[in-house]
């Protein structure tokens, strides 16, 4: 049997030697492309064929086929009419489907990486003029990089953020490491006006970012977002090389495909994390499918335990400066530009025209304590709510917080629609539920119960408290009980 | 074609008269703590206060037909729904639970019954006897254990209000309804509550609903924060007696036409935050890049007092290095030269 041609091959288990079982993970990507391999086309029975067996084995589906030779499956076929006819029911059923899949989530305490540096790369080549994301992919891309950069400083105050853009086989600053929202959603609208035009080149992005995030220090993160519409790569030397300097760098790369999965994309994403691909590359369905996966990557990374090193755990200095209101205008260090009011360095005195920044005279990191409160529930996320069995005794007839009346439980078998808290056993609507885990996290149940009086601790004296345990990312995942947050600190 | 362009434009502008008057939602939360109420006896009274709190509902209501509202307490015992009435005690007994605070009310004060059922406007009717009604029974229900507890739970009545304000918008979605939330504070520390608090005021700001904080007694930092960050009014009463006209002056206005009132709220604000160990306030700390949480020195062990991670020996080095003053040398000029020369250039690393 001739295997040149891409057909499917079946695997035999003792069809080769068994040492070649460690074949690298990317070999399989790499097979995908015809003669790529030299020793690919062979008659020889071992190792290439194993390796093409198992990468084939990759590309089927949940069913054991390939992903076309599936059952097509007609979504209105899946919508079933109830007695009177009507679609409303299965249309709520649908809704309400939705909703869960977005509260399903690991609420494990982990470490994680807060003060980030995300390089967010962006396609300005000529691919992205295709009309397949409306309007267009470029058009949607700015939109939604916009709304981006909102989200990722509301999520990441303490964090930067800078773009740069692939146009002509060359990559464009488009703005600077820094974390001003504002200056970086102006810099994008300016971009709205620009036509996307020539080649992208991966190499050279990559490259631009890594410089970008040289001198980053190494208790804070260093990422590369990557939203990617062409199928091609037009680079100058070697991407692989470009791609190992990224891993010594400890530099972590997402990427979002708009087109199709692109192989060097997978390997770029699977080597800068170690090993792990999936939540890295994600290739887009429609357009809410590309905003959620856009807006995944707000939520800070865990701290991998093969990236964890003594050197990340800093104790950083940073100072607190105090808001002051002004009679007359004075010159801001920031921008020597004349303001009234500001918020004035605690080290040095000098006047800041906003926060978080780091002191232009004597390079002190400014934020307010606000900032800080704002990505503790990053540290400590809400557990999940869990959906209450009918068979339950104590079956709440309101919503606990919202006060709006559950349906009735007609059948012990039928979802009941209550959802509740682990601690405080209260009993929530879907709404609030979903509200709680992505607007408040807080539980509105375990909040409204009295708060037991604290001893004040003595000062300077070691006081028993119960240590915060924040575990890594790691496979192993032996995730001890989770201590309640709210008892390790306070302020 | 005319005909058809003019009625456009004469639903637009019906439609625009509609948005002018949105209707308000506005939250109210209730601190009873019931030592911070007695502490405060001899300037004003709970009951003096509640009648305060109620004129200024009614006036919220009768601004606009559609206005609503929901009062929330924030008790040491945990946090209540007054109103919109919780479903357990309307269940109990419904039709009582008026007569019961009607009874309370004139009982206890002696004075005239102030609701009077066959004149007074239905709407008002309504808030008001169930306000004082649930009241009275969270009042009365407290024991001795309960009162012991210091803190009111006011991230919980926050997060409540939160929850019941999203439902209302989320319901009605061709109606627009501005929400906002007053929180009448008389309690100091809710040091405990920092985190569920800011959540709170983050996802209020996140959701723009402004919290005014009308304060009493007291004083908390980060209700400051909260008022600053979401828009809100903040405003600490020196006469607590007059508490009927500060609601109605300050805080009935209009989130709309707030920018063009002149209020006295907090300009400057105390951003500095509160060491975790030593609970100090620190305008200069260390922060662990870990846990975030803060520190008004550096720890002796090296390591951190909240997640005990242990700190690079070297950055705490770094941290802890005094200034130093360089002694200038007397320039020997033929000597520099000479010097400089051989190891001028450093030999490339290899």
């Amino acid at each position: 049997m001739d295997d040149s041609d891409d057909d499917y091959v079946e695997f035999s288990p003792g069809g080769g030697d068994d040492d070649d079982l460690d074949f690298n993970d990317n070999d399989g990507i790499s097979k995908r492309t015809r003669n790529r391999d030299p020793s690919g086309s062979t008659n020889k029975k071992g190792s290439p064929r194993k390796g093409k067996a198992v990468a084939d084995s990759k590309l089927k589906g949940t069913s054991g086929g390939y992903a076309w030779e599936d059952e097509y499956h007609r979504s209105w076929d899946v919508v079933q009419e109830d007695e009177g006819g009507s679609l409303a029911g299965a249309v709520a059923g649908l809704v309400e489907e939705s909703k869960k899949k977005r509260i399903v989530r690991d609420t494990k305490p982990l470490q994680r990486g807060i003060i980030r540096n995300l390089i967010l790369i962006l396609d300005f080549s000529s691919a992205m003029l295709e009309k397949d994301l409306r309007p267009n992919r470029y058009k949607l891309m700015i939109n939604y990089a916009i709304e981006f950069v909102g989200e990722f400083f509301d999520q990441n105050p303490i964090s930067q953020l800078g773009i740069v853009a692939m146009k002509d086989g060359l990559a464009m600053l488009v703005s600077e490491l820094d974390g001003n929202p504002t200056e970086h959603i102006h810099k994008l609208e300016l971009c709205r006006k620009q036509e996307p035009t020539g080649v992208p080149s991966l190499q050279n992005a990559l490259e631009m970012a890594r410089g970008l995030l040289y001198h980053v220090p190494a208790h804070c993160t260093k990422e590369v977002l990557l939203i990617f519409g062409a199928l091609l790569s037009s680079d100058p030397g070697d991407i692989h090389k470009t791609i190992t300097s990224l891993v010594d760098d400890k530099i972590r790369a997402k990427v979002i495909g708009l087109a199709a999965q692109v192989a060097v994309c997978k390997e770029l994403s699977t080597r800068t994390n170690y090993g792990h691909s999936e939540n890295n590359y994600g290739v887009v369905l429609n357009e809410p499918h590309f905003k959620d996966l856009l807006m995944e990557t707000t939520t800070p990374l865990a701290v991998s335990k093969m990236g964890a090193s003594v050197r990340a755990n800093m104790l950083v200095e940073m100072g607190f400066p105090s808001r002051i209101s002004e009679s007359e205008p004075t010159l801001c260090a920031c921008h020597s530009m004349l303001t009234q009011g500001g918020y004035l360095c605690p080290r040095c005195k000098s006047k800041i025209c906003s926060l978080p920044t780091i002191c232009p005279c004597c390079s002190l990191t400014l934020i307010l304590s606000t900032h800080l409160a704002r990505s503790y529930h990053h540290l400590f996320p809400l557990q999940s709510f869990i959906e209450v069995d009918a068979t339950k005794r104590a079956i709440a007839s309101h919503c606990f917080s919202c006060q709006l009346e559950l349906p009735h439980i007609t059948s012990l078998t039928s979802p009941t629609h209550r959802f509740a808290c682990v601690k405080c056993n209260n009993q929530f609507c879907i709404d609030c539920d979903v509200f709680c885990h992505e607007t408040l996290h807080n539980c509105p149940g375990c909040e409204s119960m009295a708060h037991k009086p604290k001893q004040r601790p003595v000062p300077l004296l070691p006081r028993p408290v119960q240590k915060l345990k924040l575990n890594f990312n790691s496979a192993s995942s032996s995730a001890s009980s989770t201590p309640a947050p709210e008892d390790g600190i306070s302020v | 074609m005319n005909a058809v362009d003019d009625t456009h434009a004469s639903l637009g502008g019906s439609e625009r008269t509609g948005s002018d008057e949105h209707p308000t939602l506005l939250g109210i939360v209730l601190d009873t703590n019931p030592t911070a109420w007695a502490e405060l006896e001899n300037k004003l009274s709970l009951k003096e206060a509640v009648e305060s709190l109620l004129i200024f509902i009614n006036a919220h209501l009768s601004l606009n037909n559609a206005n609503r509202v929901a009062v929330i307490a924030a008790h040491t015992t945990g946090a209540k729904f007054l109103y919109p009435k919780p479903p357990s005690s309307s269940f109990e007994n419904g039709s009582q639970s008026g007569h019961t605070s009607l009874k309370a009310m004139s009982g206890t004060t002696g004075t005239a019954n102030i609701f009077d059922r066959q004149t007074m406007y239905r709407q008002f009717r309504e808030v008001d006897e169930a306000v004082v009604g649930e009241l009275d029974r969270l009042v009365s229900s407290a024991t001795e254990k309960s009162v012991r507890s210091t803190q009111s739970a006011v991230s919980g009545a926050l997060s409540l209000a939160l929850t019941y304000i999203n439902r209302v918008n989320s319901n009605e979605d061709e109606v627009k309804t501005h929400a906002r939330i007053l929180l009448v504070s008389v309690s100091g520390d809710l040091s405990s509550q920092y985190i569920p608090t800011m959540n709170c005021i983050f996802a209020a700001q996140k959701k723009r609903i402004p919290i005014d904080v009308c304060k009493l007694a007291g004083d908390t930092v980060f209700l400051q924060q909260a008022s600053d960050s979401t828009n809100g009014t903040y405003m600490k009463l020196d006469h607590p007696r007059g508490l009927v006209q500060y609601l109605l002056s300050a805080f009935l206005v209009d989130p709309a036409i707030l920018p063009h009132v002149n209020l006295s709220t907090q300009r400057d604000v105390d951003f500095r935050a509160a060491c975790f160990v030593t609970k100090t306030v620190v305008d200069i700390g260390c922060v662990c890049s870990v846990c975030l949480c803060i520190m008004s020195k550096v720890p002796a062990d090296g390591s951190c007092p909240m997640c005990g991670t242990v700190y690079d020996p070297q950055a705490l080095q770094k941290i802890n290095r005094k200034p130093m003053v360089i002694v200038k040398k007397k320039p020997k000029k033929k000597k520099a030269k000479l010097d400089s020369t051989p190891v001028g250039t450093p030999s490339p690393i290899p």
